[in-house]
């Protein structure tokens, strides 16, 4: 919590501009002129109520579910695809081309077709968080192993060094910054998947809580429930940085400062 | 005695985007145990490329390269390079980095250590064993891949311009600890530079190269004694031995330039 609270602190003049901002809102939604806007205070009001009511935890469940195993299996497959891209011509050959049209491609459009495969359970959404996250693991990963200095795999090749050595002692550590950007980034689509596929495959989770506020027109349960999501992937983001600039910095860090 | 290294009508090229480029034809010298050589060349002549074939770093395309009378087939533990802009792995220590080598190889963490802290006395970096790399000047750099090179006790030492990417003073104050480490136990070395100072003051022999394609131009015998110092360099010997050179060599920069 401490740390959650710091990371707040440290933004205290970015939130600063929010203020006004709320401020006009509250303005915008008592003057009854936007029927679609509601005032803010009502906004926190439904917000505290969907969470003592324990409606958003209910829902919150599934979502999380869908959403880690979804993205375990985006990290674990992404990071080894990206690193056996980065280190085989062959295999870079092979996936290259699948890799950059779908991490360029809306691969929203994709979902629907996730359907027809695995049906409209969890299976589908979880495919559609690895369809998220899966390909910016990748890419970041592949660049990383690629733009390892060659002079040092020289050098570990001069001494006799074995592949697996090479891999564990220079392409990793010299691939971790872009790697760690991979996945921080990955986190993120990993949120947008699992509510994403929640709307349009089965209506579950926090992805159809949404849907059902939108089509009661329940207007400050949804911009409740919109923020809500939000500063969840916001602070998921955040503490994975944090993680992030430690595993760089101290050991780390005078090595990237130039680069 | 029969020679360490045995180079024999190695020829070598590359494809590129604009066709085949001739690297290395008909290269052909010996380098005796314990001898000192520099190739010297201008840039682009393949000398560090040949340097990479005798590390077994780099295949080439026909000729014959022995050491100790057997085939290189690729790298070996007889053999340790030092690198231009020294390789050091960023995120290891000086020590971490020393002991890399020793590691690759599998020798035990105990010995690795007090080795790796023997050659970083031996190098002048004692007290800096847990720094990083990028803490240190250009010099004390290339003093840590110089242990990393001694750490493994090779029987050749292959340098690929290890100095090039050093200020003038530093550069000859490594070249004094180098001549001090070297005159302390005599390892073979095969030393590129394109300087011709540096090649004289260092060397037993020189091969010069001309380029394109990258050839032998040319041995010689360096003719001072081994117990060398500063002094060396106002020799009438070594004034000589310099001019000479430079006019062998510019003849062939000149060459280069022109056929831009």
């Amino acid at each position: 919590m401490m740390t959650v609270l710091r990371l707040i602190y440290r933004r205290v003049p970015g939130l600063l501009t929010v203020v006004p901002l709320i401020g006009l809102w509250e303005i915008a939604g008592r003057s009854g002129l936007f029927f679609v806007l509601p005032p803010f205070s009502d906004i926190l009001a439904e917000a505290w109520k969907l969470i003592v009511s324990g409606r958003i935890a209910e829902h919150a469940g599934g979502t999380f579910r869908s959403l880690s195993i979804g993205l375990a299996i985006s990290v674990v497959a992404g990071l080894t695809l990206g690193v056996a891209m980065g280190r085989s011509r062959l295999m870079e050959q092979v996936f290259g081309i699948y890799v950059d049209v779908l991490m360029s491609a809306p691969v929203s459009a994709i979902v629907p077709i996730l359907v027809l495969i695995f049906g409209t359970g969890r299976e589908s959404i979880i495919a559609a968080v690895v369809l998220f996250s899966f390909f910016v693991v990748v890419v970041n990963t592949y660049t990383g192993v690629r733009e390892v200095n060659e002079e040092l795999i020289e050098m570990a090749r001069s001494f006799g060094c074995s592949e697996v050595m090479l891999l564990r002692r220079v392409i990793m550590p010299g691939a971790l910054p872009l790697t760690l950007t991979g996945l921080r980034l990955g986190i993120g689509r990993s949120f947008n998947g699992a509510v994403f596929g929640e709307m349009i495959i089965s209506v579950v989770g926090l992805g159809g809580l949404l849907l059902t506020f939108g089509s009661r027109f329940q207007f400050a349960q949804l911009y409740a429930l919109v923020i809500f999501i939000i500063a969840l992937a916001v602070i998921a983001m955040m503490l994975f940085e944090r993680l992030e600039r430690r595993l760089l910095s101290g050991r780390f860090a005078p090595a990237y400062d130039d680069q | 005695m029969p020679p360490l290294i045995t180079i024999d009508r190695v020829a070598k090229s590359y494809a590129t985007g604009q066709g085949e480029v001739h690297a290395l034809n008909d290269v052909s010298f010996e380098v005796k145990r314990e001898e000192f050589v520099s190739i010297l060349g201008p840039s682009g002549c393949g000398k560090s490329t040949l340097l990479r074939i005798i590390d077994g770093l780099t295949p080439f395309d026909s000729g014959r390269v022995e050491i100790d009378g057997k085939p290189v087939a690729g790298p070996g533990p007889d053999r340790a390079m030092v690198f231009q802009h020294f390789a050091l792995l960023p995120w290891a220590t000086v020590l971490q980095n020393v002991m890399f080598p020793l590691e690759i190889r599998d020798v035990p963490v105990a010995e690795r250590e007090e080795r790796a802290r023997q050659l970083i006395v031996q190098v002048g970096l004692s007290g800096f064993e847990h720094h990083y790399p990028r803490t240190l000047s250009g010099g004390m750099q290339q003093r840590v891949g110089i242990a990393r090179a001694l750490v493994v006790d090779p029987e050749i030492l292959l340098m690929d311009e290890p100095f090039g990417a050093l200020d003038a003073l530093t550069r000859t104050l490594l070249q004094d600890e180098l001549l001090e480490l070297w005159s302390r136990d005599r390892k073979t070395v095969v030393f590129v530079t394109h300087s011709i100072d540096e090649a004289v003051y260092l060397s037993d022999r020189i091969v010069t190269m001309s380029p394109r394609p990258g050839t032998v131009a040319e041995v010689i015998e360096v003719p001072l004694n081994r117990d060398r110092n500063a002094d060396v360099r106002d020799t009438s010997q070594f004034v000589d031995a310099v001019s000479y050179l430079r006019q062998s060599l510019r003849h062939y920069v000149s060459v280069e330039e022109r056929s831009r």
